[in-house]
């Protein structure tokens, strides 16, 4: 079955049909929730948020194809939004090697969050979904509904910042 | 950010571990949101009897004549899940198997199409799509579930419709879908209903507002016999530019052949463009050609 005939069900109330769309993207969601967090818990209360959200508006989604696009959106939306609430960034309290196992994986994390922190919205947001959820420049510009030209200049201010922070580290 | 150079981050990025709770997080989420939907609906019903009550009895004797009319005309006498003016494309219907369209009957402005499953008409139309098209204008109706069509899918001949061209099947390599193309003369506002009890898809045009006059160039290949080789192109052609966002559709030509259009251009630099960057995926070994097309134009017979 395809996300269309799901999405489609789900719309007709299949509670099984909307949990399933979610969970198929489970790992993508934590991990760009977790980018704006850096903390595990209030990522888990992004996406909860962010289902919760979209569960509820689901009837306003008018092409199911896009579904995973109009997810995204939401949470990024509510991750913002706990920004807000919260202030600025507070860095995780807990080691990271309870969220990657390799210690290479973990230096190229913690600098790889450095360099993005250092970057404003909507700038942030560009490179996560473009260099480390590898959409497309399309596929960016739906999520955030601006022009794919917007989207090109901002990525590439982004990529000067990015450059100028990491140095020789590893981007 | 060159691709190698972000190699080392995006593995750091996919490294970071999806935890087990994950999985506790969403279902209770999506719980949390269904009693609050439920609730919501509840607070409604309370209120809504009330209103219905008063609007009906200013209503019911200046509405029902027509209602019924209207009803009378819709295919059996099931009754409307659904009543859509498409802007772009509506889906409907229900997940079934083994349906098969039944006879189609085309009226003046109207298209009726109905579905059977053995000898008897079924409740819930399977699961559908209709998207209108341009250039030229037309409404692509698209149905999985459905195995074959009433008559072999020899279509109902037009002759009294000002507004309805003809209608033709298109191939598909999947023998559990099938497609129907209905091309118009002209612009037109169409209206989509679903019915069930029994199921059955009504499409009603009328006339619309005069379209976009600009000539397009469409990128395609050329004409073919219904038949395998041409639904073959179309699946390369869709594995090449990535479907389900590919935009490839199949069309009639001017001679009742058929061929894959890949694309649709304002310009023919932007047309040649595009078969290069075709080309450049080492996927399509076939010709590609150009074809200048009016809005209202039926696509011309490009010999193999």
């Amino acid at each position: 079955m395809n996300i269309e005939q799901k999405v489609l069900m789900a719309k007709r109330g299949d509670q099984a049909a909307f949990t399933e769309l979610i969970l198929e993207k489970k790992s993508s969601l934590y991990r760009i929730a977790y980018s704006y967090t850096r903390n595990r818990e209030d990522a888990f209360d992004v996406v909860s948020d962010a289902v919760y959200k979209a569960y509820i508006s689901l009837h306003k989604l008018n092409e199911p194809a896009q579904f995973y696009t109009w997810l995204i959106r939401i949470l990024i939306n509510c991750a913002l939004n706990l920004r807000k609430a919260n202030g600025r960034l507070v860095l995780t309290d807990k080691p990271l090697s309870q969220e990657t196992d390799a210690r290479e994986d973990q230096d190229a994390l913690i600098d790889l969050y450095q360099a993005i922190d250092a970057l404003g919205e909507p700038e942030k947001t560009i490179i996560i979904l473009k260099y480390l959820e590898d959409m497309t420049i399309e596929q960016v510009a739906a999520v955030m509904n601006s022009p794919v030209g917007t989207i090109k200049t901002r990525l590439n201010r982004a990529l000067k910042e990015l450059r100028l922070e990491l140095k020789e580290a590893i981007i | 950010m060159k691709e190698h150079q972000s190699t080392g981050a995006q593995n750091a990025y996919n490294a970071l571990k999806c935890p087990a709770e994950m999985d506790m997080v969403v279902r209770r989420a999506v719980d949390r949101a269904h009693k609050a939907k439920k609730q919501s609906l509840l607070s409604k019903r309370t209120l809504l009897p009330v209103a219905a009550a008063l609007l009906a009895s200013v209503l019911t004797l200046n509405a029902m004549p027509e209602f019924g009319r209207a009803m009378e005309q819709l295919p059996g006498i099931g009754w409307v899940v659904r009543a859509v003016r498409l802007e772009n494309y509506l889906l409907g219907g229900a997940i079934t198997d083994g349906q098969e369209v039944g006879p189609i009957t085309i009226s003046r402005n109207t298209i009726e199409i109905t579905f059977t499953q053995g000898q008897s008409a079924t409740q819930t139309a399977p699961w559908f799509k209709t998207t209108k098209q341009d250039y030229p204008h037309g409404l692509l109706l698209e149905l999985q579930g459905v195995r074959s069509l009433f008559a072999g899918g020899v279509m109902p001949e037009i002759t009294s419709s000002p507004l309805i061209r003809n209608t033709y099947r298109i191939i598909t390599l999947d023998d559990s879908a099938q497609r129907i193309m209905f091309t118009f003369n002209g612009p037109v506002e169409v209206t989509v209903t679903e019915v069930a009890s029994p199921a059955g898809i009504r499409i009603k045009v009328a006339p619309g507002q005069t379209a976009a006059t600009a000539r397009r160039y469409a990128v395609r290949t050329s004409s073919h016999d219904v038949g395998e080789q041409i639904g073959i192109k179309e699946g390369v052609l869709n594995a090449a530019l990535g479907w389900p966002e590919s935009g490839v559709r199949m069309l009639q030509d001017n001679q009742g052949k058929h061929f894959v259009e890949a694309g649709l251009f304002a310009t023919r630099e932007l047309a040649e463009a595009f078969i290069a960057k075709i080309r450049s995926t080492g996927q399509v070994d076939f010709a590609l050609q150009i074809e200048q097309r009016g809005p209202s134009d039926i696509p011309v017979f490009i010999a193999p």
